[in-house]
């Protein structure tokens, strides 16, 4: 009997102790790594942060396509809904500090966006929580609460509350990113969902080439200009550096693109009984198959380089 | 008798009535009454054959001698004859010798001590028989004694003593004589017998403490129930009775008495005076109890059921206080100075208090360590044997005690080892409350027996008996007889009560109180007169008595005059020495481990209890859980909040089921031991050892199966830690109840009045914020949950789980910084913007009733603001505010201008913290690349996202909460640390990584283990001042005063 009792106790105490072994990274250990790193550096990085005109900002979210509509775009010209051209959702742990976080963020919501347009509710609720994830992470999940959340799966029959929700939400991100001395991080939210837009285009186009999908890639020449712009600012950021020369790459590829504007007059409609300016003025892209594929190549390679 | 003996024996006897002249008649007749005595009838012919053939072998090789012996030769004078008889009776002694010899070496090897003397008695019975004591006999009985070893005086004294037929000769100690006049002899012990015709000779053998009788004269005396034959040697074992027709008994107990001469038992009087009892309830008792006695007497209480024998015992014994009167031992108080009267009295309860886990001699062992301090082991061990032997339960000493359903050993065997319990520190007075429930006549006679016995070696016995038969109720010396309602109505001789009673109806034959043929009493006689009711016109009884209680008594009153003996001066003797409390504990302890590692079941249920339940539960919660849906990792577990209260249930669960029981098993041992006056700490505190012990153990068992099972990495010893101080804190509790109830079933509908109420508070089921408004405290914990274990120890767990997980560890305290700034930043803030923007509306609205709006607005900035003036007290307000100040569109922009400064604050300390968390990730990733680890690895292994997702709250509808002119955080309770409102105050939110109490933070973790720890100290303060069982018992009285009431 008295050996009975042994048994599992001196089992427990292998155990015990079983558990407790192998290397670990300890606090003093990462403190001393902290210390250890340049405060050059960190004066540095203090240096970068900018203050930039919220108005240029909201001028610049403005015109940016937002991701729902490059996604209405794609449905209406006939593409199917593909898995395959998101990042995927379980990726989460890979984005390990709050550039890559808020990049990526750009890029989920964008893919949001998209599974939402094809009322992809399973796919959907798999990227609303790496969004999620993400905006916890970059401590902006108020925007996330559970009701807003719980609104935005219930309204998805319902595309203008949906279109409208998602955009709001983005922009009150911006808007409290902004307020809160983070615009580079805002810049780099819209910098990934532009980024992802653009890819699901190219993407789209790669298999089903399409005129309209091809003249919007070319349209992004305007957009890329204010978003380079826009990162300008933030130069001196070592972190978001090599992605503004990765951009510039791409906007030499535009540099042979043509977009001309023909202005025409405005006329007077009458829809459903109030009277309405219709502006007639139309914009001529003027891009060819090569181009197109030399913007997909590099779109693809920097998207690579974010989600990755 | 074996049959190895008996063919010895027959061997002896032929050798020994061959010697001579050869077998007379009268010596083979014995021989035939010896075998006739002790065997049945086919067996004695094959004995006697075989007694034949040992006689005719001898005759056959000795053809001449037995053709020349002829009876009356040896009386012969011609010498030469004489000589050739030496000469061949030499020869043959030489034969019969070496003979002899052998047998006697066979039977050294088969026989005791004991029945080696038996042996020896009945041999020189048989030589006694024809009073032919020759020399060669003589000789023979000499060679086997000093075979037998037997000593060569006691052999003389033996031989005198079967030899001799009057007191000549028998002038030893060893002899005792019963008989009228005392014969002449200084050595010569003697019982006077009035009434005795003849001698009754009793011998003591001391080698090996055996008594022998027998008996010369003309009376028919019975031993035993037996009939005496006239000088015959008895064996008079213990417990014999030795009844003279015309005389007092003579009891083994007696003799004993007389040869040991033991006269160093103090003496003691008791004396009881007018004792009056009244009951809780008012009602009566007992009343105008008068008794008197001293030492050396077995007293009986007898009466109708209900009459208030027990209540009388318990008042005699000093368990009860009298309402009236006094109960004098020496002189001494027993209700009043029990200090000084105690371990002078024995109490033997009806009730069973014996330990069915340990064996007979366990039981007697551990109880007699708790009586006397100073005894070595060694000592006591052979204080236990003798007394085990002296009661007959030697044989079944390491049998286990069983209970009455399982039994082990028979109803007498057990009430006489409750008996021994008492008996074994021998107590000057001794109560014992029927003794005889429940067993057989023959088992009930036994008891009675030893009883007497104790008796008559000096000690008061009072025993409450009901329906003794004749000889039973013949035994005892006096006899106080009660009636309904605490009347005495007898107290005397028990034949004499008989008498009295009769004698009171008018009934024939009323001064006869026993049978005069068979000497039988029946004590039913007096209960049917007592008792006797009146018939009505039809011949039916009615309800109605002929004598009421108060009758009897007066009767009672008129015919018993009691003097009450002189009390003597000297201090009672004390026959208890109580180890000290330590020494108790231990003793506790040790008794409690033996009975329950004995319990084979009980052990096996209880260790394997904890590994089964946690293989179950782990195993059940353990799924396939990675992103890709193969394979398992601890992180993506959802199960481990619920896995962590079930842990906890699990505790409370097996602590409570395992100490529930333990006090109410052990209360009527309990009783006695306060009676004893051991310590009932020393008994809680043994209780509590054994079962924290289990606690540990099973606590280890849970965690070390659980957790390798979830993967829950270096969480052993927080994991066991807690669940070990639930486990301890449901042991207290369990007590409490055990203590607290009347039955095991009681305790065991009561668990799960206690565990669903630990569930539904210990914050993991329900949320805190969504319980009913009058439990719910917004921003603390509830205070009814704060009374739960559970609720700490599942706090305990959830954080240590989270806060101390080899991943968060590194990053908590960078964690803890960034959302503390940010919950002002994103959330405080902006909330008094909110309200100073309703504020301004309601302004210029102007309506009256939104005055009060404004007011209760401005109480929630000003609370808002007092927060963020605790966060950056460098920061200067720029303009008076407190409860009082009113609002004002000036002091509206100045606020605002304010929150605008300290955002810009909050902003830029944020901002740091985000980089520096990036650095912190980027340092790790080099540190455990170069540990040849990742950090995912780690996240994997060691957090838990649905953890995470519980102590930060994130699911909250409301992150800030305007509550009761407060504004509370909701968010990241594992990152809030708490805000004492006063020295006092240890409230918190669920979660809080830290706790308050008395200026003094501590770890969430310890602290709340300390918590579960002052909860258990405060339920053993409960179990040791019987909070529970008082509180309960006031209940009781109410109810039942309101019934008496209705």
């Amino acid at each position: 009997m008295n050996k009975l009792f042994l048994i599992p106790l001196a089992g427990s105490i292998a155990l015990f102790s079983a558990c407790n072994s192998g290397p670990k990274v300890n606090t003093a250990e990462l403190n001393e790594a902290l210390e250890n790193k340049s405060t050059e550096e960190k004066k540095q990085v203090e240096e970068s942060i900018v203050q930039v005109d919220p108005a240029e900002i909201n001028q610049i979210i403005n015109s940016i396509p937002s991701p729902l509509q490059i996604g209405f775009l794609i449905k209406e010209t006939g593409g199917e809904y593909n898995r395959n051209y998101l990042n995927p959702p379980d990726k989460l742990d890979q984005y390990d500090n709050s550039y890559s976080k808020a990049l990526n963020l750009g890029i989920y919501g964008a893919d949001l966006a998209y599974t939402n347009i094809y009322n992809q509710k399973a796919d959907g609720g798999e990227y609303l929580s790496a969004v999620r994830g993400l905006a916890e992470d970059l401590s902006i999940d108020k925007f996330f609460e559970l009701s807003t959340i719980t609104r935005l799966i219930k309204n998805n029959d319902n595309l203008d509350s949906l279109l409208m929700i998602t955009t709001s939400n983005f922009e009150k991100i911006n808007l409290y990113l902004q307020e809160n001395n983070r615009s580079h991080l805002s810049t780099l939210l819209l910098t990934g969902g532009w980024i992802e837009g653009l890819n699901l285009i190219c993407s789209v186009n790669e298999y089903n080439p399409n005129k309209e999908l091809q003249e919007r890639i070319g349209e992004q020449k305007i957009t890329l200009d204010q978003l380079l712009h826009l990162l300008s600012y933030y130069e001196k950021d070592a972190k978001i550096k090599p992605l503004i020369n990765k951009l510039k790459e791409l906007e030499s590829v535009y540099k042979g693109i043509e977009i001309e504007t023909v202005e025409g007059e405005s006329s007077f409609e009458e829809i459903d009984g109030v009277m309405m300016i219709i502006d007639n003025s139309y914009t001529v892209v003027r891009i060819t198959d090569e181009q197109v594929n030399e913007i997909g190549r590099v779109i693809k390679e920097i998207r690579k380089s974010i989600i990755n | 008798m074996s049959e190895e003996i008996l063919k010895a024996l027959t061997q002896l006897f032929a050798i020994i009535t061959k010697q001579d002249e050869g077998v007379t008649d009268v010596e083979r007749a014995f021989v035939i009454d010896f075998f006739k005595q002790r065997l049945s009838k086919d067996s004695v012919d094959e004995y006697l054959q075989l007694y034949e053939e040992f006689l005719t072998e001898k005759q056959r090789k000795r053809p001449e001698r037995a053709s020349r012996n002829k009876p009356g030769e040896e009386n012969s004078d011609r010498p030469e004859r004489k000589e050739r008889i030496a000469r061949s009776a030499k020869l043959t002694s030489m034969k019969d010798s070496v003979r002899t010899l052998a047998i006697c070496k066979k039977i050294n090897k088969t026989l005791t001590q004991k029945q080696k003397v038996i042996v020896i008695i009945e041999l020189l019975e048989l030589v006694n028989s024809d009073k032919n004591f020759t020399s060669q006999r003589r000789e023979i009985l000499n060679t086997v004694s000093t075979v037998f070893n037997i000593d060569t005086d006691e052999y003389k004294v033996i031989e005198n003593f079967v030899l001799s037929e009057t007191e000549e000769n028998l002038n030893a100690d060893q002899v005792l004589i019963a008989s009228e006049t005392k014969p002449e002899g200084d050595k010569i012990n003697h019982i006077p017998s009035e009434g005795l015709r003849g001698s009754i000779f009793f011998l003591h053998v001391k080698s090996v403490d055996l008594y022998f009788a027998k008996y010369i004269g003309e009376d028919e005396l019975i031993l035993n129930s037996q009939v005496v034959y006239q000088n015959q040697i008895y064996l008079y074992s213990s417990g014999s009775i030795l009844k003279p027709p015309t005389s007092h008994p003579i009891y083994y107990a007696d003799l004993v008495a007389q040869y040991n001469h033991d006269d160093s038992g103090s003496t003691v009087s008791f004396n009881c005076k007018d004792v009056e009892y009244k009951f809780s309830n008012g009602a009566i008792g007992l009343r105008n109890v008068n008794i008197t006695e001293s030492r050396g007497q077995l007293i009986g209480i007898m009466g109708a059921s209900g009459a208030g024998k027990t209540t009388l015992l318990n008042v005699l014994a000093g368990i009860e206080t009298p309402s009236q009167g006094e109960v004098l031992i020496n002189g001494i108080d027993i209700h009043q100075q029990r200090d000084k009267i105690k371990g002078v009295i024995g109490y033997i309860a009806q009730d069973d208090i014996l330990i069915e886990d340990l064996t007979v001699y366990e039981n007697l062992f551990f109880n007699a360590r708790l009586c006397f301090k100073n005894k070595s082991d060694e000592a006591l061990k052979e204080l236990v044997l003798d007394v085990l032997i002296s009661l007959g339960l030697e044989h079944i000493k390491s049998l286990k005690v069983g209970n009455v359903l399982n039994k082990k050993i028979s109803g007498g065997q057990r009430k006489r080892l409750n008996i021994a319990l008492e008996l074994i520190r021998e107590p000057a007075v001794m109560f014992v409350d029927e003794p005889t429930s429940g067993l057989s006549s023959r088992d009930s006679e036994n008891v009675i027996d030893l009883l007497k016995e104790l008796s008559l070696k000096g000690k008061l016995i009072f025993v409450v008996i009901h329906q003794p038969s004749s000889e039973i109720y013949k035994m005892f010396d006096k006899m106080f007889i009660m009636d309904t309602g605490g009347f005495p109505i007898y107290y005397g001789s028990p034949v004499e009560a008989v008498v009295h009673f009769k004698t009171a109806t008018n009934q024939i034959n009323s001064e006869r109180g026993q049978c005069h043929e068979c000497g039988n009493v029946n004590p039913e006689q007096v209960f049917d007169i007592i008792e006797a009711r009146v018939v009505n016109e039809y011949g039916q009884e009615t309800g109605k008595r002929k004598s009421t209680p108060e009758q009897w008594h007066d009767l009672y009153k008129e015919t018993h005059i009691i003097k009450h003996v002189a009390d003597f001066d000297e201090a009672p003797p004390n026959a208890l020495n109580i180890p000290s409390k330590l020494k108790q504990w231990l003793i506790f302890t040790l008794r409690d481990i033996k009975s329950k590692v004995s319990n084979k079941q009980y052990m096996l249920i209880n260790l394997l209890q904890a590994p089964v339940l946690a293989f179950i539960l782990a195993f059940i919660i353990r799924y396939d859980n990675t992103p890709d849906g193969k394979g398992y990792l601890f992180r993506y577990n959802e199960n481990i909040p619920a896995f962590l209260l079930m842990s906890i249930i699990v505790a409370l669960f097996m602590g409570l089921t395992v100490s529930a029981e333990e006090i109410i098993r052990d209360r009527k041992i309990e009783k006695r031991e306060k009676f004893l006056s051991l310590s009932r700490s020393s008994y809680l505190f043994s209780k509590l050892g054994i079962l924290f012990l289990l606690s540990a153990i099973q606590s280890a068992l849970f965690v070390a199966v659980g957790n390798p099972i979830l993967e829950i990495q270096g969480m052993f010893f927080p994991y066991w830690l807690i669940l070990f101080s639930t486990s301890c804190f449901a042991n207290v509790l369990g007590l409490n109840i055990s203590a607290s109830f009347n039955s095991a079933v009681t305790v065991y509908i009561i668990i799960p009045l206690i565990l669903i109420p630990q569930m539904i508070l210990s914050g993991a089921l329900f949320n805190f914020e969504k319980l009913h408004d009058s439990v719910a405290a917004k921003g603390h914990t509830p205070i009814i949950a704060d009374i739960m274990a559970s609720r700490w120890a599942y706090e305990g767990l959830a954080v240590k789980q989270f806060k101390e997980s080899e991943y968060e560890a590194l990053y908590f305290e960078v964690d803890m910084q960034k959302s503390d700034i940010h919950y002002y930043e994103a959330y405080m803030i902006p909330e008094i913007n909110k309200l100073l923007n309703s504020c301004e509306l309601y302004t210029h609205q102007g309506a009256d009733s939104l005055g009060d709006k404004i007011k209760h607005n401005f109480e929630y900035i000003v609370d808002g603001l007092a927060q963020l003036k605790a966060k950056v007290p460098y920061i200067e307000y720029g303009f008076e505010i407190d409860e009082n100040t009113a609002y004002s569109i000036v002091l509206h922009k100045k606020i605002k201008a304010y929150l605008i400064l300290v955002g810009g604050q909050f902003n830029e300390a944020f901002n740091k913290f985000v980089s520096k968390r990036d650095d912190i990730t980027l340092m790790l990733k080099q540190l455990y690349a170069e540990h040849g680890k990742t950090l995912a690895t780690i996240k994997n292994e060691t957090f838990n996202e649905r953890i995470d997702e519980v102590v930060t709250n994130i699911n909250t509808d409301h992150r800030i909460l305007q509550h009761d002119g407060k504004l509370i955080r909701q968010i990241d309770p594992i990152f809030n640390n708490p805000r004492p409102s006063g020295i006092l105050d240890y409230r918190s939110p669920l979660y809080a990584p830290e706790k308050h109490f008395l200026g003094q933070y501590m770890d969430t973790f310890t602290f709340n283990a300390l918590v579960i720890w002052m909860m258990t100290l405060l339920l053993y303060l409960f179990l040791y001042f019987e909070f529970f069982r008082l509180f309960i018992n006031l209940f009781d009285n109410l109810k039942l005063n309101r019934d008496s009431n209705s």
